[in-house]
């Protein structure tokens, strides 16, 4: 496992972490790239996640697919940030400390009503917290976690045609 | 007692020295004696049923003293209702007759009635003539009630619910209940007599034994949980509770089994356990499943990401493809355990057609490295009030199911309409996923809804058709298959699925 990991990278986690290092520009610059760029003008995409290793690598992602972007690690971030430019979308954890990602979209969509929301989680508590927001009339669209890249990718083209 | 009297009554008849006054008297005096002390009452009365004498017996017996009723009619100790049998009596001793152990009833001076037997016997003069009658009169109330308390017993041992059985102690079967009959398939006329190994399994044998030894020490053995053996050799669970039975003195003589049946209760408690099992499996398999689901989201992404870094070397491209097909395993796996828990949003009404796309599409690549050829036979327009995330978690259960089973450039036939169940006649949608593939062996068939109980090795969870079926059920709906493993093999899984499950009515109460 080791020598399989060393043979492509010395140290994946940092590399990976620190968005600063030229893997964007590389891309976007590589003729070869394998993402397909959304067409007209970049979305603006908020992700929320209290776990950077998951907000940062789907940024990177979705920033790699030709959308716009940026990682939060806590919902009153996002919701600070929303308040100068609103996002087209958001895509939010939905179990986190303080701010849970019901709340935040919430919020959010309060100070931009158009923006559209995904949630995303892997935990059973979601149910209870989605159904109170229903209870209050907001319907999210919930993804399960893990979703693999390809599948978000497609759930955010089907989500732009509508 | 009887024949004492007989005796005396010879003598006093027919002897000899009847004539003589000496053996007369001896002998009347022996009569005397032999009245005075017997424990039965000795009653004489004349033909107008007139008492005549009255022995201490009687006395005890019947309360009067014999100055109260020398002189008294007999009516006195005869109950007024049984008064007419008093006449028919004095009429056979007039004619001569005998009246042997009579059951009836008399009455005490206090009123008190007592069952008798009443022996009567003629009593005659020199010439032979009847002139009055003696009786004998025995108290059987004791020995009424004591007949009584075994009908009784019998009776509640023959109704017994539980087997009563009594064995000497050799282990020989002295009783056996209607119950005992029932439960163990041996007649009592079968076993009795014979010994009660035959009930217990050959290897318990030594059980009995030490059963026997704690009897003799005049022990208890109570709800003795083992294993007894009916005529057709079939094992039960049973209870048995044994005592020891003594005779007057106190000696254990035997003893008395009672043996209950508890085949059933021993079922109810392993089919517990296993669902009291399975739901804490389902439990700590959901609790892992959340703890995973986050790091698995963030190694998902970073092999998304390191796969599609430009200009990789070919193996490393390979390695980084097989280990986001490996993760894809473990996603498939916890979505699974999850599926109970998660989807607890409102049923929604689903257009049937697009719910099979959105399924089919999430294994497009598979059907496509397989070369799968798959039909669709939708009824157009047909649509369903279900929970969407527990639909598509049934029908991709059903679809993968299908997909390993088929060969390379096999074919999965898809078809959704309009049904009735079969039970109920409730309106629903029937959706078939028939392959052409190995098909599920006989022996396996029965197991397959079992969970943990998968054929696909290391590539199943043992978890799809249970969580499919049980996911039906509790909508309300069913799963049945068809399937033959040679040709032309393959498995078709058919659904039903109410218009409107159960659960919506609730919901909106």
């Amino acid at each position: 496992m080791n020598t399989m990991i060393q043979a492509w990278s010395p140290d994946p986690a940092r590399f990976f972490l620190d968005r600063r290092k030229p893997f964007l520009h590389t891309v976007s610059k590589d003729p070869k790239k394998e993402f397909a760029p959304a067409a007209e003008a970049a979305r603006r995409i908020f992700v929320i996640d209290d776990e950077s290793s998951i907000a940062d690598s789907l940024t990177e992602i979705l920033n790699n697919s030709g959308y716009e972007a940026t990682a939060f690690y806590s919902g009153q971030s996002a919701i600070e940030c929303a308040r100068s430019k609103c996002p087209d979308l958001v895509l939010s954890d939905v179990i986190m400390p303080k701010l849970n990602g019901v709340e935040t979209v919430i919020a959010l969509r309060k100070l931009c009503p158009r923006t559209q929301v995904i949630l995303l989680s892997g935990q059973a508590t979601t149910a209870d917290i989605l159904n109170s927001a229903r209870a209050r009339g907001y319907h999210f669209h919930l993804l399960p976690k893990p979703i693999h890249p390809d599948r978000l990718l497609n759930e955010l083209a089907a989500l732009k045609k509508r | 007692m009887d024949s004492t009297i007989k005796e005396v009554e010879k003598t006093a008849t027919k002897d000899e020295g009847f004539l003589d006054p000496t053996k007369q008297e001896q002998a009347a005096l022996r009569l005397a004696a032999i009245v005075e002390c017997s424990e039965d009452a000795i009653i004489s009365k004349d033909l107008n049923g007139i008492i005549a004498t009255w022995n201490q017996a009687a006395e005890k017996i019947l309360g009067y003293t014999e100055r109260e009723v020398l002189g008294k009619p007999i009516t006195i100790i005869i109950p007024p209702e049984l008064w007419s049998q008093e006449a028919e009596i004095l009429a056979r001793l007039r004619a001569g007759q005998k009246i042997d152990h009579l059951k009836t009833v008399r009455m005490k001076k206090d009123g008190e009635r007592i069952d008798v037997s009443l022996t009567i016997s003629p009593l005659r003069d020199h010439s032979g003539k009847v002139i009055g009658a003696s009786k004998i009169l025995r108290d059987t109330s004791e020995q009424t009630r004591a007949e009584q308390a075994a009908f009784r017993l019998a009776a509640i041992v023959e109704s017994s619910e539980d087997a009563i059985i009594s064995k000497d102690l050799n282990g020989i079967v002295t009783s056996w209940n209607r119950a005992a009959e029932r439960i163990l398939g041996y007649k009592a006329e079968e076993i009795v007599g014979r010994t009660i190994l035959l009930i217990i399994p050959p290897e318990l044998h030594r059980q009995e034994a030490d059963i026997l030894a704690k009897l003799l020490a005049g022990e208890r053995i109570e709800h003795f949980e083992t294993i007894r053996m009916k005529k057709n050799r079939e094992r039960l669970d049973v209870s048995l509770t044994i005592s020891p039975v003594k005779d007057r003195e106190g000696r254990v003589i035997g003893a008395a089994k009672i043996l209950r049946d508890i085949t059933q209760k021993k079922r109810l408690e392993a089919a517990l356990r296993t669902s009291e099992r399975l739901a804490s499996v389902g439990r700590l398999a959901a609790t892992i499943a959340h703890e995973i689901n986050n790091p698995l989201e963030a190694v998902t992404n970073f092999v998304y990401l390191a796969r599609h870094y430009p200009d990789l070397p070919g193996n490393v491209r390979h390695y980084l493809n097989c280990a986001d097909e490996e993760l894809g395993r473990v996603a498939h796996i916890a979505q699974q355990t999850l599926g109970f828990y998660r989807d607890n949003a409102r049923p929604a009404v689903l257009e049937v057609a697009q719910v099979f796309e959105d399924v089919l599409s999430i294994y497009d690549r598979k059907f496509r490295h397989k070369e799968l050829k798959i039909q669709r036979q939708i009824e157009p327009g047909l649509t369903i009030c279900a929970f969407e995330g527990e639909l598509k978690q049934i029908l991709s259960n059903l679809l993968m199911n299908a997909v390993q089973a088929c060969p390379d450039r096999g074919r999965i036939v898809i078809r959704a309409r309009t049904s009735h169940h079969y039970l109920s006649g409730n309106r629903g949608v029937r959706i078939t996923i028939a392959d052409n593939g190995s098909g599920i062996a006989k022996g396996d068939q029965e197991r397959i809804f079992v969970p943990f109980f998968t054929t696909k090795k290391e590539l199943g969870t043992g978890l799809g058709l249970w969580i499919t079926r049980e996911l039906l059920e509790k909508k309300g709906g069913n799963i049945r298959f068809r399937s033959r493993t040679h040709p032309p093999s393959g498995t078709a899984m058919s659904i039903f699925l109410p218009v409107a499950p159960s659960e919506t009515t609730e919901l909106v109460a």
